[in-house]
């Protein structure tokens, strides 16, 4: 499905916890990172992550819906959230951080 | 009558606190004078729309309709943090600046944070 290497993140916490702000700093710094947001990281796309960040980005789509939150154009929305999570780390992943 | 005022500062559907604070406050209302204060993370729970069908979670949105008599209290400051002012409201929730926030904290008998 991807073919590029790159650091592939997973944020699960909602945009004030210190581990959101960790992750996004170190996918700020990768520069070549794709960020998966799940459970109450896709709160992150209210305050348009996508807008001020350099990676691509993929959400859940059962926890949009659970938090009636609308993606925009820049992100990837998946049916099969985690099988293509999983995919992405072990065959075109460089480094793989979750938080 | 005595009254009781339930803080929720964490997000639903990440953990189970926002179910518990609500099913705590719904059982208090019989016998207690109860608001349910929505604070940080917690005002994410004000948001409409809700649909948690897929994950297999009760709708919280849901229980906040079946129990109109319960007052919601939402901290404006934090809803401004969050971006959440542009997004539809659950409209029985009632919006509140700091003061009004900690005045309703004060005159409560006691506060119960989840």
């Amino acid at each position: 499905m991807k073919q590029e290497k790159l650091d592939v993140f997973l944020l699960t916490k909602p945009p004030f916890s210190s581990r959101s702000e960790l992750c996004l700093k170190l996918a700020a710094r990768s520069g070549k990172a794709r960020l998966y947001l799940a459970g109450d990281g896709v709160y992150h796309l209210l305050g348009g992550v996508e807008e001020f960040s350099k990676c691509e980005i993929y959400a859940c789509k059962e926890d949009l819906e659970a938090r009636a939150i609308k993606a925009g154009k820049k992100v990837t929305v998946l049916d099969n959230f985690y099988s293509d999570f999983i995919e992405d780390i072990m065959e075109h992943c460089r480094h793989e951080y979750t938080y | 009558m005595k009254s009781v005022f339930y803080l929720l500062d964490t997000a639903p559907y990440g953990s189970e606190k926002a179910f518990g604070a609500l099913n705590a406050a719904a059982v208090s209302l019989c016998e207690m004078d109860v608001t349910l204060g929505l604070y940080r993370d917690g005002v994410y729970l004000a948001v409409a729309g809700q649909d948690s069908r897929k994950l297999g979670l009760p709708n919280l949105a849901d229980i906040l309709y079946a129990y109109g008599e319960l007052r919601v209290l939402v901290h404006e400051p934090s809803l401004m943090e969050r971006h959440l002012f542009g997004e539809i409201l659950i409209e029985t929730l009632e919006l509140a600046d700091e003061e009004e926030f900690f005045e309703a904290m004060e005159s409560s008998d006691c506060v119960i944070s989840f």
